[in-house]
């Protein structure tokens, strides 16, 4: 396999923030890159600094110092805009919860990026259909987030961050919020996702279950990188 | 209504329409490009329907209370008009004598003109296929008695007309329904219409006299009763007619006419959109204007001022439903930052997705379009069903007042001013909408998504400091120019601009939010309730509208809002250490008052809302009372007179008032000063101008010029407002025992009703008027002393001309009573520059004490001379009465703002008990019972609503306190008089029902089980 460019490059990544009137050092000088088509889980205890560095390398939070790069883009450079319009269009989120739109289909919310990225309803409707098709929800496509099950709920949102065809997908506790069989329906979807469509997948995690199947384990503790490396199971990214 | 604030309605239509057109046009763009914005906008406006209606409810108030003014406007202009149209019937026209006519330039002004006028016209007009008749007219204003029933009427008209003619004009019949044909009436017959001949009881066959001069009564039989009139004017109880000839010669006026009424083609409505076309047409042909006459469109006129006082009364109306339009404003941004708050977690997560601002801000405008245009509808119809009701309970208030017979207010509604009220409430909402979609667009993606609160930054970032020093140079710029015009609003507005603009440079320094608030809310308050004295100490000369009024009370409250929500601990600390006392009120007190003091700009937009409008209604509470108890004066408006009479003719003037009522034993109740009668007589000239000599001497403008008698002089305590130093005492007021007599003794000069000045303080609604003024500079009625004024007068009648010398000015109050607008000079100097008579035109008596019906035998005692009398204690009491019904209807009108203090409780109760629910089962896990959660949530909204209507009462005594005490410097005798139990119901009133919609919300508080809420995250 010929070498690429780290599609996340991220040096001495500074993040503060405050807490009412607690000053909290939330990332302080972090480095990282991620090879396209890796599946990288971080973990760490509550506090250490994970989500805001997932926030912060998507590029929904500011850093107060360093730089992160996509696909050698330089988000400080970028203005609100152009992120949200590389938001549309190039990335994918997953969240813990309050996911879906709660007056969207799952359907209209799987086409929500496209539509708003610009993309012709037609067009979008298609792709929304093959996105739920990819998770089994085709017949859900009516329903509304109130219809669906926690993981059928999930599974939507996993098809609304795939429907624009992401580089990277950033997820955050993705299965925090399953039950056992669920979240390990999910984790082997993402799993097969990515070794079938080689996106890139930035998971935190506090589940070890989760982190296994991922190429690359980082631990952080206290907003710094204390452990960078494959992980037990030693799955190679594409 | 044919204007808004002098803007033609056409005009605010148009312009309403294509904002509208544009506004519509942007959400068919946000429809077109993203769809899935609307659809996301349609289902969170139907997600919750109850709140949803609320939502709607409190938007429609602003639409509402435009459409209640235009709907009484419309009504006002509508009943004027029906009245002036049902009197004038077919009549659109009338070629009359035109007293400003080039023609009688240094001649006597006649009262008529040569029939041959008419002869010579005539053929023209009747070929005119937009004229249906022209006939010739002689009208006199006569007394008339019916000896049968010893009923009488002072304001009748005798009418003359062209048999042939008259039935083009009108084809009346009579009570038998055979035509009306006045060519077969007899030698002494008459035909009556039918109001009048029930007016004195007269029938077919009876004989009643009319008094045509000096000579006695004649009698003339009553042939019949008309239908209807030829001609009648404002006022007009009976109308006798008569062939032409006949009246000709009864008033010795053979050969003359007094106007030739025309009537144009259609009915009586349609007639009148000719009016212009014909005036235009022949107004200037040789015939009319070389013999100095004018073509009058009579109808059009009277239509014109009906569409002026109807415009009038909207502008009135509108001025103080400012205060419920911008509450309303308010509610609109709670409401969309109560929707934001709801949904800031969606908000995130579809920002993250790629939402841009712009997409939200898209979609809460298309929400706000739905609520807005929902509520604009709502609130039109439900505007014009308020403003029929209003309606209907003015005509009931209007009967009371004085002459009222021949009025009655109907309702009525346009369409273009739903129209209008719809589009204007529309237009209001959606562009608040904006700027609060706006607003609520700017939220942090990561917290939104996470549900962590916004924490103000320590310092704030540069763009507040470019706002902040662009804000301060604004007022500054607005400071400067009202100090120097003495526009006392600007100047306020720029003050506080400046203080705001202040506030936020230091938190660019980082001062802390808390204190800038507090200063800059201390400051607003400081300013605002300053005394008159500090103020008039910076600017001795201020102008003042209804302008201050308005702005005032938003800025003041706002300041008193900022201090109580920035200081939560101080305000919990004295709720608690008092009323939380009482051991089981402690955690409702404290809760009660915590966390709507932690949710500070939903609670403070709420207080405000509240405020304003009690505010606004108590200090109108307060004036309304002090100006009642200045207009009990019956002295001061009366001038020490009990009964004035009003003189409808001059066919047989009262040579010599005080001699007639000695030699009358009927008048034996008048009272006697020295053996004299107290009596007084006006002579007034009604056609004549003046031109002030120093400002511009050419430029003659209509004035009254009334010549008061020595008796009058002599026993009249009418006071003064402003005099020149020469007549002012040490203590500032008007030593009028030197004034009167000097007018006597000097002639020459002369004093003014006081609306001949203009003023600074400018609270009323008068129309603009071409008439003469005193337009001096640095001349104003709020003055302490004058400079004489010189005016020019031309008698336009005689065309002489002499000068005045203008050195007082009546009492304010007291011209607004019987006392004519214009100059006020003696009689003496009629005498001495005037070559003619100039018959009395007001009568003046002070009766003994203890006298009954005295209006009722002065009239019948003055009925050759045809007087119309009044009497003053009781048009006092009748005008009072109908100015307080009319005054408390206002309150009411306003008080519909409170309307929208109350959704806002509604809304917040309803989001407070969804955002507590967690909370709520912590409480019931720890002991609280559901009486108590419902107790909390009730005390919450109480807290926030009596806060409120406390600050708004509070605030509003202060104000009234500055605003008399501003008045008496003027008005010394004008009082502070708190109505308290006014002021206690309208505050437990608005508490009440500030509760309706938070009874519920509070109730599902008290439902929520505590296992499901404590589930809840």
């Amino acid at each position: 396999m010929a070498s690429e460019a780290p599609i996340i490059v991220a040096n001495d990544v500074v993040k503060t923030y405050y807490s009412g009137k607690v000053r909290v050092e939330a990332l302080r000088g972090i480095s990282l890159s991620v090879e396209k088509g890796e599946m990288v889980a971080v973990m760490g205890p509550s506090g250490c600094g994970k989500t805001t560095l997932l926030n912060c390398l998507s590029g929904l939070d500011e850093i107060d110092a360093g730089s992160i790069s996509i696909s050698g883009s330089e988000l400080a450079k970028m203005s609100d805009d152009q992120k949200t319009r590389y938001r549309a269009t190039k990335m994918g989120y997953i969240f813990q919860s309050y996911n879906l739109l709660p007056v969207l289909t799952a359907r209209e919310n799987v086409e929500l990026p496209l539509l708003v990225g610009g993309t012709t309803p037609r067009t979008a409707r298609e792709k929304a259909m093959t996105a739920l098709g990819l998770v089994g929800l085709t017949e859900r496509e009516h329903h509304y987030p109130s219809e669906l099950s926690g993981g059928q709920q999930q599974r939507v949102t996993i098809a609304r961050a795939l429907v624009n065809e992401p580089e990277i997908v950033w997820g955050d506790e993705p299965t925090g919020n399953l039950d056992s069989e669920n979240s390990a329906e999910i984790i082997d979807l993402l799993v097969s996702l990515n070794k079938k469509n080689r996106q890139t997948f930035i998971i935190v995690t506090h589940a070890d279950v989760v982190a296994a199947r991922a190429h690359r384990v980082v631990r952080m503790q206290d907003g710094l990188i204390v452990n960078d490396g494959r992980n037990g199971a030693g799955r190679k990214a594409h | 209504m044919d204007e808004l604030f002098g803007v033609p309605i056409s005009t605010i239509t148009i312009a309403l329409l294509v904002i509208f057109a544009f506004v519509a046009f942007f959400l068919l763009l946000i429809a077109a490009r993203d769809f899935i914005l609307v659809k996301m906008a349609a289902r969170n406006a139907s997600r919750r329907p109850a709140r949803t209606g609320l939502i709607v409810f409190g938007l429609m108030l602003a639409t509402a209370i435009i459409s209640i003014t235009f709907t009484t406007g419309d009504s006002l202009t509508f009943s004027i008009k029906k009245v002036a149209t049902e009197s004038l019937r077919s009549l659109d026209e009338t070629i009359r004598i035109d007293d400003e006519s080039d023609v009688w330039e240094g001649k006597a002004v006649p009262e008529d003109f040569p029939e041959a006028v008419f002869n010579a016209i005539a053929p023209t007009l009747d070929a005119d296929p937009d004229i249906d008749a022209v006939v010739p007219a002689l009208v006199q204003q006569v007394a008339v008695i019916n000896p049968q029933t010893n009923l009488f009427e002072v304001n009748s008209l005798l009418t003359g007309v062209d048999p042939q003619r008259a039935p083009w004009l009108e084809a009346l019949t009579d009570s038998q329904g055979a035509p009306v044909d006045l060519g077969s009436l007899g030698p002494n017959e008459v035909y009556l219409d039918k109001d009048g001949a029930d007016a004195i009881g007269a029938r077919p066959g009876d004989v009643i006299q009319v008094a045509l001069g000096p000579g006695g009564l004649t009698g003339v039989t009553v042939r019949e009763v008309a239908d209807g009139w030829y001609f009648k004017r404002q006022g007009t109880e009976l109308v006798i007619m008569m062939p032409l000839v006949r009246v000709q010669e009864a008033l010795g006026k053979q050969g003359q006419l007094s106007s030739i009424l025309i009537s144009n083609r259609g009915d009586a409505l349609a007639g009148v959109e000719l009016s212009q076309k014909l005036v235009d047409r022949y107004g200037k042909i040789p015939a009319i204007k070389d013999s100095g006459l004018e073509l009058f469109p009579l109808k059009q006129t009277v239509v014109d001022d009906a569409n002026e006082a109807g415009s009038l009364f909207v502008s009135f109306f509108t001025t103080f439903g400012l205060f419920s339009i911008g509450v309303g404003l308010l509610l609109i941004f709670l409401i969309f930052s109560m929707l934001a708050a709801e949904r800031k977690s969606e908000m995130g997560m579809a920002r993250a997705v790629g939402m841009q601002r712009r997409h939200l801000v898209q979609m809460f405008m298309a929400e706000g379009a739905i609520y807005g245009l929902g509520s604009a509808v709502i609130g039109a119809v439900i505007g014009m069903g308020l403003g029929v009701l209003l309606v209907k309970v003015s005509a009931a208030l209007f009967t009371d007042l004085p002459d009222a017979d021949d009025f009655t207010l109907t309702a009525h509604i346009e369409a273009s001013s739903v129209l209008v009220a719809f589009l204007a409430g529309s237009i209001l909402t959606l562009v608040t909408v904006g700027l609060a979609s706006w607003r609520t667009s700017k939220l942090n993606i990561v917290k939104a998504i996470r549900g962590i609160p916004d924490v103000q930054p320590v310092k704030a970032g540069r763009r507040t400091l470019i706002f902040g020093s662009i804000l301060t140079l604004l007022g500054l710029v607005i400071l400067i120019s009202g100090y120097n015009s003495a526009q006392s609003t600007l100047f306020g507005l720029g003050v506080s601009l400046v203080l705001m603009g202040l506030g936020m440079v230091l938190r660019w320094f980082g001062v802390l939010q808390r204190w800038v608030l507090t200063i800059v809310g201390v400051l607003l308050m400081v300013y605002w309730l300053l005394p008159p004295s500090i103020y008039n100490r910076i600017k001795e000369d201020w102008n003042q509208d209804f302008s201050i009024f308005f702005i005032s009370s938003f800025l003041v409250v706002i300041g008193a809002v900022l201090v109580i929500i920035n200081n939560s601990r101080i305000t919990l600390g004295v709720m608690v250490g008092t009323i939380g006392r009482f051991k089981r009120l402690t955690p409702v007190v404290r809760s009660a008052v915590a966390y709507p003091l932690r949710f500070g700009f939903r609670t403070g937009l709420s207080m405000i809302m509240f405020a304003v409008v009690v505010l606004s209604v108590t200090v109108m509470a307060v004036l309304i009372e002090g100006f009642a108890k200045l207009f009990d004066d019956q002295a001061r408006l009366g001038g020490g007179y009990q009964v004035v009479g009003f003189v409808e003719n001059d066919l047989n003037p009262i040579q010599d008032l005080s001699a007639t009522v000695e030699a009358n034993p009927d008048l034996g109740f008048v009272a006697r000063v020295d053996g004299r009668p107290s009596v007084g007589t006006f002579r007034s000239v009604f056609q004549s101008e003046g031109a002030l000599t120093a400002v511009n001497p050419d430029d003659f403008k209509g004035v009254t010029i009334t010549g008061v008698d020595d008796d009058f002089l002599a026993s009249n305590d009418f006071g003064f407002t402003l005099a020149t130093s020469e007549y002012t005492m040490a203590d500032g007021k008007v030593d009028a025992e030197r004034l009167w007599p000097d007018l006597r003794d000097k002639p020459g000069l002369a004093v003014v009703n006081a609306f001949m000045l203009p003023a600074r303080n400018n609270f009323g609604f008068e129309p603009q008027s071409e008439r003469l003024r005193l337009d001096v500079e640095g001349l104003f009625l709020e003055n302490k002393t004058m400079e004489p004024v010189e005016v020019a007068a031309k008698d336009l009648k005689s065309g002489e001309t002499f000068t005045l010398t203008v050195v007082g000015v009546l009492d304010e109050f007291a011209s607004q009573g019987v006392l004519p607008n214009g100059l006020y000079a003696s009689t003496r100097l009629f005498d001495a520059e005037l070559d003619r008579e100039v018959d009395p035109t007001q009568v003046f008596f002070n009766v003994s004490p203890g006298t009954s019906d005295a209006k009722k035998r002065i009239k019948a005692a003055f009925f050759q001379h045809s007087v119309e009398t009044i009497d003053i204690a009781e048009t006092i009491d009748q005008v009072q009465s109908a100015q307080r019904g009319i005054f408390n209807l206002l309150i009411a009108f306003m008080l519909l703002g409170l309307v929208v203090g109350i959704v806002a409780l509604g809304v917040i109760s309803a989001r407070s008990v969804v955002e507590r629910r967690h909370e709520i089962g912590v409480l019931r896990a720890v002991g609280f019972s559901r009486g108590m959660i419902r107790w909390t949530f009730l005390a919450e909204s109480s807290f926030i609503g009596l806060m409120g209507i406390g600050l708004g009462l509070g605030l509003g005594l202060l104000v009234s306190v500055n605003v008399m005490a501003d008045i008496r410097t003027d008005e010394p005798n004008a009082q502070l008089v708190i109505p308290w139990l006014k002021l206690a119901l309208i505050g437990v009133g608005a508490y009440l029902f500030s509760l309706v919609t938070t009874v519920f919300p509070a109730q599902q508080a008290s439902r929520i089980s505590p296992a499901t809420a404590l589930r809840y995250e």
